[in-house]
């Protein structure tokens, strides 16, 4: 679970909050296999050095807890390159009812002959 | 003891992974996903609506996109869409297959829906499925 982040009390969305950002040096050649091997499991650069991390440190398999927290963290680097919203924007809920609908109204409208759109 | 099933849906996901200013809550997901003792399913259509919302709301590069996807696909809520002739009962009262496939999964794991969708939450009242 993340921990609470002072500005989520204002409105704000915490999208760097809990992620340690580290500077390694790497020989470019094995970034590039890094990257190669991190392709092949299906991971990101960063969930792949975490996970070879921890076999090599011997510890435990992940808790569900760490492979979200883990999963969350990437996610929000990946929304802190986003453009940020401006304005005011519709509740996910609303947002979500009204991708619902308009599927279900054109399966409703294909459903009924002759309704379909013009040729 | 097994663990406790619960469902969850888009609009409980989408609070959690995408959070905005004035959003909806994600009513505990958090905690519910990373608990050893309970178990939380969701239908593959899920992630179909998150990606929907993430790519009209935040207007994702396509790599960014990928890249989202692959990341939720790694929470802990374990994807498996409920028997179809499930959902076709509760189409039959009503629901579109959309909601139907929240619903039917709900029934066949025994657990409630987690859900922030005031329509599909009170179809679901009326059969005791949603939390």
């Amino acid at each position: 679970m993340l921990d609470a982040w002072p500005g989520a009390a204002a409105g704000y969305p915490d999208i760097l909050w809990g992620v340690k950002k580290v500077l390694v040096s790497l020989d470019e050649q094995l970034l590039e296999r890094i990257d190669a091997a991190a392709q092949a499991s299906g991971l990101s650069r960063s969930a792949w050095l975490a996970a070879r991390s921890q076999e090599a440190l011997g510890g435990p398999p992940p808790t569900k807890a760490e492979i979200n927290r883990q999963v969350l963290a990437e996610i929000r680097e990946i929304l802190a390159e986003a453009p940020p919203i401006y304005g005011p924007h519709m509740p996910a809920w609303m947002e979500i009812r009204r991708m619902r609908d308009e599927r279900a109204e054109r399966v409703d409208r294909s459903a009924v002959p002759g309704s379909g759109s013009p040729a | 003891m097994r663990p406790t099933p619960h469902v969850v849906d888009a609009s409980v996901v989408v609070p959690l992974i995408l959070p905005a200013p004035g959003d909806d809550d994600q009513l505990g997901l958090d905690a519910l996903i990373d608990d050893p003792d309970v178990d939380v399913f969701a239908p593959t259509i899920m992630d179909l609506e998150v990606l929907n919302v993430a790519a009209r709301r935040r207007g994702l590069s396509e790599d960014q996109l990928v890249r989202l996807v692959e990341a939720l696909e790694r929470l802990t809520i374990t994807r498996t869409d409920p028997d179809l002739d499930g959902v076709a009962r509760w189409s039959s009262r009503g629901l579109s297959a959309y909601d139907a496939s929240y619903a039917a999964l709900s029934a066949e794991v025994g657990g409630p829906v987690l859900t922030n969708d005031g329509g599909l939450r009170r179809a679901l009242d009326r059969d005791g499925l949603s939390r």
